[in-house]
């Protein structure tokens, strides 16, 4: 691993310990929720790095968008108010199951919400959509905002600066790292980020396809 | 009132609240631009700057600051968590741009930032 992957690493984890260390200053005892859900999100983080250094291979299962999701927004829930945030989980003709890794899915997921709510303003519009929809080639599954910072060329500068610099996407304020390292786990699902709508939201996600084995079962 | 420019939104809440809970006014911003807006649209006794700001550094922002006569003498602090600027060459070119101190976190409490606005405020 080269030094500069190294401190873009460090420094990923310096933001939620930074974090931790002000919440813990000022009533701590109104802030331990708070700092639950900071030290959740740093080890998911780390769990992710581990993940990724052991090249595991991914089984991959069926899959429903819905189950799924509104998981995920149960997980998104300290993060959401950590960060004055609203999540609405909308499904559109999303009933078909996928092939996926559902705690990879989730992962990825879970860090691309978190570092879109780590990149708005504070002026900025704060409700948030765990979106999945249908398309011609699969089902997609992403986060969708008016809000969003986060498009098609900010993922292409993140993928090209990746590990080389300390702040790799110059449109987004933060959440750069989240969403670089679900930029990651999507690639191993075999499902790379891409910039989508849902229902006239721009947004961001995976494009996962349709499961042929309950295809079969169901015909 | 003092100027909070700090990109990250769960450390900007926790400093403004501590501030406020002790008295202050707080404006927070998190670009150099809305901190330059921010000048503009009220009197700022003295600004609170973390420099790592993801669309211009706080060097680039300083400089700007500087460059206009009115806001030549605003008092700046530092509060920035990137050990780089620790480096010889850093210090000396904050100090050139009329950084008034350089506090590092999380080695800095909260109560030290306090105190460190409260004696710079009452010099003014």
């Amino acid at each position: 691993m080269s030094d500069s992957h190294m401190q873009a690493i460090a420094a990923q984890f310096r933001t939620p310990l930074m974090q931790i260390a002000q919440l813990a200053q000022h009533k701590p005892a109104d802030a331990l929720e708070q700092i639950q859900a900071v030290t959740n999100y740093a080890i998911k983080m780390a769990e992710v790095y581990s993940w990724h250094s052991t090249q595991q291979q991914l089984k991959l299962e069926p899959l429903t968008a819905s189950s799924l999701l509104y998981d995920i927004a149960q997980e998104l829930d300290p993060i959401a108010k950590l960060y004055e945030c609203s999540v609405q989980v909308r499904l559109h003709e999303a009933n078909r199951p996928v092939l996926g890794h559902r705690q990879t899915l989730k992962d990825m997921l879970v860090l691309l919400m978190t570092g879109v709510m780590q990149s708005l303003p504070p002026e900025q519009d704060r409700q948030l959509v765990l979106g999945a929809h249908r398309s011609a080639f699969g089902t997609v599954l992403g986060v969708f905002s008016e809000s969003l910072e986060l498009n098609q060329q900010t993922l292409t500068t993140l993928r090209r600066l990746r590990s080389k610099s300390y702040h790799p996407a110059p449109t987004m304020l933060a959440g750069h790292h989240a969403v670089s390292l679900a930029d990651q786990l999507s690639r191993s699902l075999q499902a790379p980020l891409k910039a989508f709508r849902h229902e006239h939201l721009p947004g961001v996600g995976s494009l996962l396809h349709t499961s042929q084995q309950l295809r079969l079962v169901n015909a | 009132m003092i100027l909070l420019v700090e990109p990250d939104v769960v450390q900007a809440r926790v400093i403004r609240q501590y501030l406020e809970s002790n008295g202050q006014e707080v404006t927070v911003r998190r670009t150099a631009q809305t901190a330059l807006d921010a000048i503009d649209q009220h009197v700022i006794d003295l600004a609170i700057l973390e420099p790592q700001i993801g669309l211009h550094n706080g060097v680039e922002f300083l400089y700007e600051l500087r460059s206009y006569p009115e806001w030549d003498k605003t008092k700046v602090i530092l509060h920035t968590s990137n050990p780089a600027v620790q480096a010889d060459e850093f210090q000396q070119a904050f100090k050139l741009l009329g950084v008034e101190d350089i506090l590092y976190k999380p080695q800095t409490k909260l109560a030290d930032l306090l105190r460190r606005v409260n004696t710079l405020l009452k010099a003014a």
